[in-house]
């Protein structure tokens, strides 16, 4: 039990420390102790600048395209629960589909049409959140469907007696109760969007525009002779994430597992 | 919004909610049935190089595609991947969840540090472990040598037989955690009376285990591996970026094969990466609908 | 979801604090030559993409574009740097169906070929010969960016790949640089004996490797071979009994355990420092590794030398016309040429900003960081070149013929099949002939 606490948090440990070691000394000896530490390799990160413009641009994106698709999953959730229109269980097939697709696939086409014509969407923060969103929508729409079956019917009924409409039954009775699959999909997609490494390196190509994993991808490009200055690259870029998932720990997986559970 | 008379039957009242469910398809086939689509229709092409135009060509690429060692090979290592997801993730997942279910002194230190790798980029988790397979300098090799000292480093991202099985088992590290914290709600959910009954009734831990917990784990392990299957197919980023050095035929999954007949290295082959795609669609399709038939099986 | 005021304090905190720490990191970034905030207006923009992004030639280059703008106050320059292989993606689909930049960085050969014939890049032959400017290049680089009798790029560098030794630990093991590739094969055994790497080699990216297949291609079959071969004369092919021969020799120095261990896991950098720091004897690198070294380890180029790659005994085929390889051939291309695309909206302006590229600065800088500049300098710019630079140089001048690195001759397609195959070739899992049927396969289907 011990050995995989051991085999699974070494590696970051390792990389933690280092980040503050010169070059030289983790070639030699890499289980050492830091004998001589050194900000430089952070400072190099620093200076190379992109790393703030990656957790920029990451987050925009990521954060843009969760409020979105938990917009739209949640409408849709809601119209498969509880509406009744012509080719529902066909729709809702369709989204299920999409769960199954792998995103790979519509890279190329993705690329070409972007690049295309009018719809010149290469390179904007547009490009990217299309695509999340899209991808995004299947499982939202799943949990988010199941969540919203099981609020109880007395108390819509109730809310239409008095006079609420569409809009009022979703937004006061429904979504209130159904929090905890709200939280679960907007974790789940956050953490899919923070990480998402494909798309970001087929449809950006402005350096401006590049979320955090293309940052880094570039920055080993450049540097990756150089262990300590990656470790550190590595450090900068992983650390708030795990800052943030250390604090809120346990808000994160209970929301992630409440709304997944009750399917 | 649609407005409704507050006083419409049941059923006339939820067909305004179609409306709600605009933006959601909208987006969707913006962003997917285009695309998806898009590539069907690009799969009947051939391109002769990266800038020239598009030449129609029917199901030719389709029929290269079969005879192409490099995509079965590609399609091997996903159900591979596949295989071992369930038959070793899941298991060290729920072994860890089980432990973890008793109080157990720095349960929370146990549940944060193998939970932290889903939290990290992909991007940082391929070079990370790039370090640690770095032949002869890298973290494992040194520690290898600790128990051999003239053990002359191994070639294993780069090795035609290791690459693929070193990629995997740090898709284990960075995934375990994520499937045991589902176990671990999954075990909580199991009521505690149980467990006390069985002991009551002489059954031993394993006993216990097999008769109950395994029984009423049932839905949480469909899940896990509803989702571990459905990611195993569509995997891409941490074997494109770490075994990116091994042979063509040892190094490929579906989806980095897709990639790469279109992007590497100027290939241009955008008609033959859209038909893999298309097969690679059909195959996620395939698999992603016997799931569910045997999922609704054996919920009846 | 229980709502915990003080956590979600402590949470939005610490985000704040860490965006905070990163915001100086934004504004602390490099000088850029011509940033991306001017505001817009009558500047005419240029989109300038290159490879170039470490120190040195990055350097050299934003000075030229500095000098341009300074003499051309309308125009914006934007320059971007990309990796190596992502360059080389990006390029392809913007080619495809994007947004090619004004100004692109080029390998000249077969990747220019491909825009030139299908109308993506301008025709420079006019432009160069106003002024003079076509003068001012060595031949040889402005024959790699020609295609069809007609220029379509300006070289800036000119490279060529000697086999590299550390002089001071041969010294040191009372070692000699071998002349023939049995001495070679000799010397590499007795480096193994002393547990020293022979030859450091990163084969993660393929072409590392490549070199040393194409050498003892050229070495035993002779340049015209290659040339025929991709011109698709008859009598020529890929799979001629030379270039099996030269996958033959290549696993010759793979059994004798020659390279460094698992190679084609290892990447350029870390095989470049094993190189650097002594742990490898020799490393066949291009001349662009002295600029690299300079940077990395600034003492270690003084016990830099290099010679030519080891003479292989003539092959002996009843191939008319001879050709046996001429030992002093030197595997060299052009690594860096700009081009220009034709969906440039201001070509005058492109142009005008390739001569300051190509001007007599660039030419000695270029000297100055250890690079051979492939326009003509006067003999101070080349007195400052590095020690080893300037040994690679008189190799490279010695040279009767230098072969061109067969992924940039190629088509990119065939390109990317020959350094798949030699790949396969050093790890083992293809045979030489297999190797060489199948470069040949595919040359007669896309050529």
């Amino acid at each position: 039990m011990i050995l995989c606490l051991v085999a699974a948090g070494y590696p970051i440990l390792w990389m933690g420390v280092s980040a503050i070691r010169l070059d030289r000394d983790i070639r030699s000896r890499p289980f050492g102790a830091p004998v001589h530490p050194t900000a430089n390799n952070l400072r190099a990160v620093f200076a190379s600048g992109r790393f703030g413009r990656g957790y920029l641009n990451s987050l925009v994106v990521s954060g843009v395209s969760v409020a979105v698709s938990i917009a739209a999953a949640a409408l849709a959730g809601y119209a498969f629960a509880r509406g009744n229109f012509r080719g529902k269980e066909l729709l809702f097939l369709l989204f299920l589909a999409g769960m199954m697709i792998p995103v790979h696939v519509t890279l190329i086409p993705l690329n070409r049409l972007m690049s295309a014509g009018p719809v010149r969407l290469k390179d904007t923060y547009f490009a990217l959140i299309g695509p999340y969103v899209g991808f995004a929508l299947p499982i939202g729409v799943l949990i988010l469907r199941g969540a919203f079956e099981a609020v109880p019917r007395d108390l819509e009924d109730a809310a239409r007696i008095d006079g609420c409409s569409h809009w009022g039954i979703f937004f006061h009775v429904g979504l209130p109760l159904v929090r905890p699959a709200l939280a679960t999909v907007i974790i789940f997609n956050f953490l899919t969007m923070w990480n998402e490494f494909a798309f970001a390196l087929t449809l950006i190509s402005r350096p401006a525009l590049r979320t955090l994993p293309l940052a880094l991808w570039q920055f080993k490009g450049e540097r990756d002779v150089n262990l300590g200055q990656m470790c550190a690259a590595l450090c900068v870029a992983v650390v708030p994430a795990l800052v943030v998932y250390a604090l809120a720990q346990r808000h994160i997986i209970r929301g992630l597992t409440a709304g997944a559970i009750k399917q | 919004m649609t407005s409704v008379s507050t006083r419409s039957a049941p059923a006339r009242f939820g067909r305004g909610l179609f409306g709600f469910l605009l933006p959601a398809l909208v987006i969707y086939a913006l962003f997917v049935i285009l695309p998806i689509g898009e590539a069907f229709r690009l799969s009947l092409f051939r391109w002769p190089s990266a800038v020239s135009e598009p030449v129609f060509c029917g199901l030719r690429n389709f029929a290269a595609l079969m005879g192409d060692a490099v995509f079965w090979s590609a399609l091997g290592h996903n159900v591979l991947l596949l295989v071992l997801s369930l038959a070793v993730q899941l298991p060290i997942a729920l072994m860890l969840a089980v432990f973890l279910s008793y109080p157990v002194r720095g349960r929370r230190l146990f549940r944060t540090v193998f939970f932290a790798p889903m939290v990290m980029p992909t991007v940082a988790i391929a070079v990370l472990w790039s370090y640690v397979y770095l032949p002869e300098q890298g973290l494992l090799d040194q520690v290898i040598r600790l128990f051999d000292r003239g053990f002359s480093g191994g070639a294993w991202l780069g090795g035609p037989n290791t690459a693929m099985l070193c990629v995997f088992a740090t898709i284990c590290w960075r995934y375990v955690g994520f499937h045991m914290v589902l176990f671990m709600a999954g075990l909580a959910g199991i009521p505690e009376e149980l467990y006390e009954a069985a002991r009551m009734d002489g059954a031993s831990e394993w006993g216990a285990f097999k008769a109950i917990t395994l029984p009423l784990l049932k839905p949480t392990i469909r899940v896990s591996a509803t989702l571990s299957i459905i990611g195993s197919l569509k995997y891409f980023d941490l074997v494109y970026m770490m075994a990116a050095g091994a042979p063509e035929k040892s190094r490929e999954l579906m989806a980095t094969y897709v990639y790469r007949l279109g992007f590497e290295g100027g290939q241009g082959r955008f008609g033959y990466g859209s038909a893999a795609a298309v097969m690679l669609f059909l195959v996620a399709l395939a698999a992603g609908a016997a799931v569910t038939f045997m999922g609704r099986r054996t919920n009846d | 979801m229980r709502y915990s005021p003080r956590r979600s304090l402590l949470l939005s905190a610490s985000i704040v604090l860490g965006l905070a720490l990163f915001a100086p990191g934004c504004r602390r970034r490099a000088p850029a030559p011509g940033s991306n905030d001017a505001p817009p207006g009558e500047k005419i923009r240029l989109r300038l993409w290159h490879i170039m992004n470490y120190e040195g030639p990055r350097e050299v280059i934003a000075d030229a574009v500095k000098r341009f703008e300074a003499a051309n106050p309308n125009v914006l320059v934007e320059v971007e740097t990309f990796e190596n292989d992502a360059y080389k993606q990006k390029l392809s689909i913007e080619a495809a169906g994007g947004e090619l930049p004004d100004i692109l960085f080029t390998w000249g050969g077969g990747g220019l070929a491909e825009l030139a014939r299908a109308g993506k890049v301008l025709d420079l032959t006019d432009a160069l010969a106003a002024e003079g400017w076509r003068e001012r290049f060595l031949e040889a680089p402005l024959d790699f960016c020609t295609v069809d009798d007609r220029v379509y790029a300006v070289p800036v560098d000119l490279a060529c790949v000697p086999l590299w030794y550390n002089a001071e630990l041969f010294a040191r093991h009372e070692l000699a640089p071998p002349r023939t590739f049995a001495e070679l094969l000799q010397l590499c055994r007795e480096l193994r004996a002393k547990n020293i790497t022979p030859l450091a080699l990163g084969n993660m990216k393929q072409w590392p490797g490549a070199f040393y297949f194409i050498y003892l291609a050229t070495r035993t079959g002779g340049s015209e071979l290659f040339f025929d071969a991709a011109a698709r004369k008859p009598g020529a092919a890929f799979n001629d009994p030379a270039f099996v021969e030269a996958g033959e020799k290549l696993r010759q120095l793979v059994d004798a355990n020659a390279f460094s261990t698992g190679f084609n896991g290892i990447d350029v950098g870390p095989a470049r420092t094993q190189f650097l720091n002594e742990q490898a004897a020799m490393y066949l690198m291009g001349t662009w590794l002295v600029a690299r070294a300079l940077e990395e380890s600034p003492e270690f180029p003084s016990k830099m030398k290099c010679i030519a790659f080891p003479a292989v005994e003539p092959f002996d085929r009843l191939r008319p016309g001879g050709g046996k390889g001429d030992a002093t051939t030197v595997v060299g291309g052009v690594n860096c040429a700009f081009a220009v695309s034709r969906s440039c909206e201001n070509s005058e302006k492109a142009a005008a900003l390739l001569r300051f590229l190509t001007d007599e600065q660039v030419g000695e800088e270029w000297c100055r960081i250890g690079r051979i500049p492939a326009l003509r300098v006067g003999d101070e710019a080349l007195d400052e070149l590095p020690v080893p630079t300037r040994a690679a140089l008189d190799l490279l001048r010695a040279a009767k013929t230098i072969q061109p690195y067969y992924d940039q001759h190629l088509p990119p397609r065939l390109a990317e099949e020959h350094k798949k195959t030699t790949q396969e070739i050093f790890a083992g899992t293809l045979t030489p002939a297999e190797a060489a049927d199948r470069m040949e396969k595919l040359a007669k289907e896309t050529l």
